[in-house]
Formats: C-alpha cells, sequence, structure tokens
C-alpha cells in the first residue's frame, strides 16, 4: 500500500480521534460506544505501519503527535487526590512505617539517643547550657517558659494564637522538607538537621530542669511534641531512604535506586507532613493554655503519644493486603 | 542523530519522541515564575498586614502554600506547566511522556532546595550539564523529564510533479531523504535544498542534471513514493 491510499483509508479514523482527543482534554465525556483505547491502539498500529514502510516524515511526525496525544489522556491518573489522601493517611502510611521499621528505628535512635546525651550532660554541668544553646537562646527560653511571665498565667487572646499557629505550620513542615532535601546529599543533610534539632531539644529541656521551670516547659512541650518530634524523626527517614539508595544501589544504576527509594521517601514525606501539621494546631491553641494544672496537661500529652504509637502501630492492619498504594 | 529527543517506548510497542529542554528555557521560566511569586507575595503581605496578628498568623501559611505548593498545584491541574513554562512553551512529564503525578511534581519541587545549593542552583546546572536529558537532581529522583511542548506541525504538501519511478529501488533511508526533502521545500532556502540534494546517490538523477531540474526530479519521484 502506497502512503496516499493508507491515509485515503485512514484519515477519517485520525479525524475522529482527534476530536476524542480533543473532549478529553476539556474533562468531558466521550459517548458510552466510543472505545478511546481500542481506536488509541489502531493509531499506534498506523504510526508503526508508517514507520517502517518510510512513509513521509510529515506523516509520521503527525501520527506521532496523535499517539502522544493519546498515550497523554489514557495512562493519566483518574483516581481523585483527595480519595487517595484519605486512603494514604489511614492505611498507607502507618503501613509504610512499619514496612520500613528497621530504618524508623535507626533514625528514632539518631533523634533520641544523643537528645538524652545531651540533656544528661546538661543537668550534670548547668553551665554546658550556655554551649550547646549561645546565651542567646538559653535567655530568651528562661522569659518563655519563666511561671511569673503573665503570659503563661494568662490565656493568649485567640489573634496572636493563630499568628502563631501559622509560624508553627510554616516553620515546622519547612523543617521537614528541608530535612528530607538533605538526603540527596547521600543522607548527611537529614542527618545534621535531625542532630541538631535532637541537641537543642536535649539542651533546653536539661537547662530548663536546671532553672526549675520545669513544669511550665514540659507541660507545653509534651502534648504537641509527640505528633511533632515523629513527624520530624520521619522526614529524615525519608530523606534517609533516598540517601542510602545513592550510598548502597544495590542491583541497580545510582540514577535508577535515587528514582525508585525517592517513591517510598516521598510518601514517608507526606505523613511526616500530615503529624506536623496536626502538631500545629495543637500547639499553638492547647499547648499554650496555661491555666490547667499540669496534670490534666500531662495526661493529654501521654494520650497524645498514645495515640500516635497507635496510629503507627495499628492503623491499615486490616483490610486490603497491599500496602504499595 | 544529534539531536535533544527522547524517546519513550509505550506499552504499544511504539516509540514517541519527547523533545527535551535545555537549560535555557528552563532558567527563564523559572524567572517568570520568581517574578508571579514575588508579586503575589508582595500583594498577600498588604492585604494581611491590614489584619493585625490573625493577619499574619494567615499570612505566613498562605506564605507557606505559595513557596512549596506554587509550582505543585500548576504542574499537577495545569497540564505539566507553571505560568513561567507555558510562557516558554515547556511542560514536565514522567520520562514515560505520561502526565506528572503529584508525588513526583513534590519530589522535583521539593529537591529544588538540593539544586540551589551552594549557591544560585549551582548543582542543578551541573547536573543538568552533564545528564543527556538536562535532568537537576529533582528531576533524577522524581523520574521527571522537562520536554517542549508540541509544536503545529504545519504540512506543506508535496509540490505537483509527474510522477516518475526512480531507475533503482531505493532503500528507506533514501526514501524518507527524498520525502523529507520534498515536504520541506517551502521552509528551506533554495540553496540548502540545492546543497542537500546533492547528498543523494549521484546515479538517482540523469548525468548532468542542473540544480533546477535536479529539484524537479527529486519532486517527482516524491510524488511516485507518496503514490499519486
Amino acid at each position: 500500500m502506497r502512503q496516499q491510499e493508507f491515509e485515503n483509508l485512514y484519515q477519517n479514523n485520525w479525524a475522529a480521534f482527534t476530536e476524542q482527543c480533543e473532549l478529553l482534554e476539556k474533562r468531558k465525556n466521550l459517548d458510552a460506544d466510543i472505545d478511546f483505547s481500542a481506536n488509541y491502539r489502531e493509531v499506534c498500529h498506523n504510526l508503526a505501519l508508517a514507520q517502517q514502510r518510510g512513509f513521509s516524515p510529515g506523516l509520521v511526525a503527525s501520527l506521532e503527535k496523535l499517539s502522544a496525544r493519546g498515550h497523554q489522556l489514557l495512562y493519566k491518573n483518574r483516581q481523585s487526590i483527595f480519595g487517595r489522601m484519605v486512603h494514604f493517611i489511614s492505611k498507607g502510611f502507618p503501613r509504610l512505617v512499619r514496612k520500613n521499621a528497621k530504618l524508623f528505628w535507626l533514625t528514632s535512635a539518631v533523634c533520641y539517643i544523643p537528645a538524652l546525651l545531651v540533656f544528661l550532660i546538661v543537668w550534670a554541668d548547668p553551665d554546658m547550657a550556655y554551649s550547646f544553646l549561645g546565651s542567646e537562646q538559653a535567655a530568651s527560653l528562661e522569659s518563655m517558659y519563666n511561671p511569673a511571665n503573665d503570659r503563661i498565667t494568662e490565656n493568649r487572646d485567640i489573634d496572636s494564637d493563630f499568628q502563631m499557629f501559622g509560624f508553627y505550620l510554616w516553620n515546622n513542615i519547612t523543617v521537614d522538607l528541608r530535612t528530607f532535601a538533605g538526603g540527596i546529599l547521600a543522607g548527611i543533610g537529614s542527618l545534621l538537621i535531625l542532630l541538631l534539632n535532637a541537641v537543642l531539644l536535649g539542651a533546653a529541656s536539661g537547662h530548663m530542669l536546671n532553672v526549675g521551670y520545669d513544669d511550665t516547659f514540659f507541660t507545653f512541650v509534651i502534648a504537641h511534641g509527640a505528633p511533632e518530634l515523629t513527624g520530624m524523626v520521619i522526614s529524615a527517614m525519608a530523606g534517609l531512604k533516598i540517601g542510602w539508595g545513592l550510598i548502597a544501589p544495590g542491583n541497580y544504576s545510582r540514577k535508577d535506586a535515587l528514582f525508585l527509594r525517592a517513591k517510598d521517601g516521598v510518601r514517608l514525606l507526606f505523613g511526616a507532613i500530615f503529624l506536623t501539621a496536626i502538631a500545629a494546631p495543637i500547639e499553638a491553641f492547647w499547648s499554650s493554655i496555661g491555666t490547667f494544672d499540669p496534670s490534666v496537661k500531662y495526661t493529654v500529652g501521654a494520650f497524645s503519644w498514645a495515640l500516635v504509637v497507635a496510629y503507627l502501630v495499628f492503623a491499615g492492619r486490616q483490610g486490603d493486603t497491599d500496602g504499595s498504594q | 542523530m544529534l539531536d535533544n529527543t527522547s524517546k519513550v517506548e509505550t506499552p504499544e510497542g511504539i516509540e514517541l519522541p519527547l523533545e527535551v529542554a535545555g537549560v535555557v528555557p528552563r532558567a527563564l521560566a523559572y524567572i517568570i515564575d520568581l517574578l508571579i511569586f514575588i508579586i503575589l507575595n508582595y500583594v498577600i503581605a498588604l492585604t494581611m498586614g491590614l489584619l493585625g496578628n490573625f493577619g499574619e498568623g494567615l499570612y505566613l501559611i498562605l506564605f507557606f502554600i505559595l513557596f512549596w505548593l506554587y509550582p505543585v498545584i500548576f504542574e499537577v491541574f495545569r497540564n505539566g506547566q507553571t505560568p513561567g513554562k507555558k510562557a516558554l512553551g515547556i511542560k514536565v512529564v514522567h520520562q514515560d511522556g505520561t502526565p506528572i503525578s503529584l508525588n513526583a511534581s513534590f519530589v522535583r519541587n521539593i529537591l529544588l532546595s538540593a539544586d540551589f545549593l551552594p549557591f544560585f542552583y549551582t548543582t542543578g546546572f551541573i547536573s543538568m550539564m552533564l545528564h543527556k536529558d538536562f535532568k537537576r537532581l529533582g528531576d533524577m529522583a522524581a523520574g521527571t523529564l522537562v520536554i517542549y511542548t508540541e509544536k503545529e506541525n504545519k504540512e506543506d504538501p508535496i509540490p505537483k510533479e509527474k510522477p516518475k519511478a526512480p531507475t533503482f529501488a531505493l532503500s528507506l533511508e533514501e526514501q524518507r531523504s527524498v520525502l523529507s526533502l520534498a515536504e520541506r521545500h517551502q521552509q528551506l532556502s533554495q540553496a540548502r535544498q540545492d546543497e542537500l540534494s546533492n547528498l543523494l546517490p549521484e546515479k538517482l538523477f540523469p548525468a548532468n542534471t542542473d540544480n533546477h531540474n535536479r529539484l524537479k526530479q527529486l519532486h517527482a519521484f516524491a510524488n511516485w513514493l507518496r503514490g499519486h
């Protein structure tokens, strides 16, 4: 068959397929009796024939363009983003953390062991607080958590609570994202950011205990600390996941390993952002209330930790066994 | 052939060519997006400044969305194109040519901050210069490509000439060259067409044909090959 005959035979099909593509690109539905994928395969077949028979480059290019359009439409993700998010948060994310349990414990150790060590050092030798925190930060912590401070005993108005909410959301999620991005430097960036935060946490806790502001400090941090610290650890875990892909790519090239690990990495990061985002309103609207008895705040704090642990341990255990979504 | 296309094989067994965009159009698109970001940020800051502490909180939330999600939202919901990319006629797709997903867009845009290091996108620049598909680190991790959107390919009909069969069977490559040259007769200068036709096998044309007749002959062959 010559090119001319070929064109005459199929050009009605191509025109019809172009129309169908236009409709779909405008997010409209096709008539029920139109089989888009079958039409697409036929265009692909036409393209293969045109290439193989050496038909003119102009014809080949126009068929390539048409197939590319069909390809984009056929392989588009049709599930709604909202539905996938709900499924991911309720099942996919805790499953993913459990699947990477070893990495989770390793990262937790990198966070909590140095934090504990620094806490003990500062506790044993109060002056060390100034080496870890610097005198300015130590002074600012002292003024923030001084029980005599009227900010502690009186409730802030809702406006400044909301202001702090915006600040926590922006600041903490940005830390998560930077921690993840640091993972591409062979994991070193993630580790450094995590360690830095762990040292600050340990030093601040130790210092507050030494100056006797421990009640105001710990009642403030305990409730939102559960999702926030867990979110921080998991974002570092996500970064280490891609960093480890570069250090030990296994049977893949480093490029492919990076791509494959990043798929799970970004899903861990989404979960970390979810936890951090929950922490922000707790921190802004609950932790800031100073009028409750410390025992109430500690009880709520313990409950918050139990909830985070239960979520990661139990959520998504039942139902479909496919942990990939 | 030395060009910037990246071939993608689809499950249907065909190869689609994607024309990969290089550093310059991408940098320009980024600068346009940056300007839009700065203007939007300025407008939001002014409006929220009127609302006191509450406004400041809202501003930080909006700034967060604008800073981290501006490119993601456009890439996922506007067919792989931020306004800057749209202005430059480029878009982001997965490396298999399919439309970009939320996860991939998120990875490549978060890792923009790694590509920034140590100052003004040095890492991203070096990575793009070294990669055959001009990928920066974010593109490698996300498995994405920045490509030119398909241009309208205008097809000039092959000039009418009485179809004539070549005196010997042409190879597939030669057929394509003849057809391609005939199809592009309006895009190429006369001199360039003469030059290109000289690259075809000498015995295709009768001895001592001048340039003008040579092209006429060529168009006659093209008509024959096409099957008029």
